[in-house]
């Protein structure tokens, strides 16, 4: 189980996110990718929270230079405004490992092209969700899905993971195991699932990691606590890559 | 240290390759032509894409048998996932198309992608100690038996991690995105094994 980190930007800016949709501005990215990478994250996933037409072209923004960009040495994923095949080339041409498509883009004809030209793994979707009358549903934007819906399309096998991300738990600390074993249920077993939404405690990640999952994703504990990575990595055995301390004396 | 030529034909991650080797200080330009991939001192064939459109692009380009000359003549080839899996006889995501068969196994589809940090063994290695963990990200694989051959690494899992025949080798994993341990196999690759 890999531990990955997830950052919220919008307008260039990095952003601290509190309930599901509503968010601080907290100062820029490109130093805090380079802590993440001294602390030995294991992937770094960047979402755009933009607006505009260009949220894409605004994430080359967030960095001085191409060199800035492709000396990232770690699994870099980039999801947010991403709406054509070229917008997924330009990214993974310039270093991003992985795209992020949301929930309406399962099956799409995005998602099979991208799927064809970079293989399924290059995609993951993110699929926030939370349940409603006892179903299951996922949400994209405003728009929301039945869960039956999403996970026939997933069987399409046009990505290689997903991100569930809890909504009641988002940004609040407190995470209703059991409901995202539910969650995790209706994923087809041809897909990675990685878990996200209120991580902030070690023994969070010791129930969550019971689960059949492939990561777990940290967000706002990385703003006040960086260190939560390497504590983590020390502490919870599920986590597959342990903590090289001879290179984190090093950085 | 040698100067090495990235494959710049339309696939792959060129751009992280290239932004890993110039951190170790690693001259490097891209090749375009047969004749670059011939003169190049070090080839590196990055790994993002499909096998299909790959061996289409290197086949039409004429790159295909320069690489496959470049072998024979016993210069150094790294190549990484998509670039190793190119090097191989087939893969069943391409299944008509036959890949270079610098070696001589197959790679096929797994029951689900294979993403994350993996710890890598080898008992057939000499001077390149793989005991930390790389970053893998694939969705066809090979766990092609041990070949006298080719010198090769596994997974935990029984995973083709890496595998070598002559001056040529085959990464599954990404040392440009497994950080320290990463960029220290790019340096090993380059000083001793390229040496």
């Amino acid at each position: 189980m890999k531990l990955t980190a997830v950052l919220l930007v919008r307008n260039q800016i990095l952003l601290n996110k509190y309930n599901y949709n509503s968010y601080r501005p907290i100062g820029t990215i490109t130093e805090t990718i380079d802590r993440l990478q001294e602390l030995q994250v294991d992937e770094i996933v960047i979402l755009n929270k933009g607006h505009s037409n260009s949220v894409v072209d605004d994430f080359f923004g967030l960095f001085k230079d191409t060199n800035a960009l492709r000396s990232i040495s770690t699994p870099l994923a980039y999801g947010g405004g991403i709406s054509e095949l070229k917008q997924a080339e330009k990214l993974i041409d310039s270093g991003v490992e992985r795209i992020v498509l949301s929930a309406c883009n399962v099956s799409t004809s995005l998602a099979s092209s991208v799927a064809e030209k970079f293989g399924e793994q290059s995609i993951i979707f993110h699929l926030p969700f939370f349940f409603k009358d006892k179903e299951l549903t996922f949400k994209s934007g405003h728009r929301e899905h039945k869960s039956e819906q999403v996970t026939k399309a997933l069987r399409k096998n046009y990505g290689g993971e997903v991100i569930l991300t809890s909504i009641a738990a988002e940004g609040l600390g407190e995470i209703d195991v059991e409901q995202v074993g539910n969650a995790i249920k209706s994923i087809p077993e041809n897909l990675n699932v990685m878990y996200s939404g209120g991580v902030s405690t070690v023994s969070q990640i010791e129930s969550l990691a019971n689960l059949e999952l492939n990561g777990i994703c940290l967000g706002n504990i990385l703003n006040s606590k960086e260190i939560f990575i390497p504590i983590v990595k020390r502490s919870c055995s599920k986590i597959t890559r342990t903590l090289n301390l001879e290179s984190l004396d090093n950085d | 240290m040698k100067k090495v030529g990235i494959l710049d034909i339309g696939y792959g991650n060129i751009d992280s390759v290239i932004g890993s080797l110039k951190t170790i200080k690693v001259p490097v330009a891209r090749v375009k032509s047969p004749q670059a991939v011939l003169d190049a001192e070090v080839l590196i064939l990055p790994g993002v894409g499909s096998f299909g459109t790959a061996m289409e692009l290197l086949t039409k380009t004429e790159i295909a048998a320069a690489i496959a000359k470049r072998h024979q003549d016993n210069q150094v080839i790294l190549g990484i996932c998509l670039g190793f899996q190119v090097m191989s006889r087939r893969s069943t995501e391409a299944p008509d198309i036959e890949g270079l068969g610098i070696f001589n196994f197959e790679f096929e589809r797994l029951p689900r992608p294979q993403i994350g940090w993996k710890s890598v063994s080898s008992k057939s290695l000499s001077g390149l100690t793989l005991d930390h963990f790389y970053y893998f990200n694939h969705t066809y694989g090979s766990n092609a038996s041990s070949d006298d051959q080719f010198g090769v690494a596994r997974t935990s899992d029984g995973l083709l991690a890496l595998a070598s025949t002559g001056r040529t080798m085959g990464t599954q994993f990404h040392p440009e995105k497994s950080q320290k341990t990463g960029k220290a196999f790019l340096s090993w690759f380059l000083e001793d094994f390229a040496k």
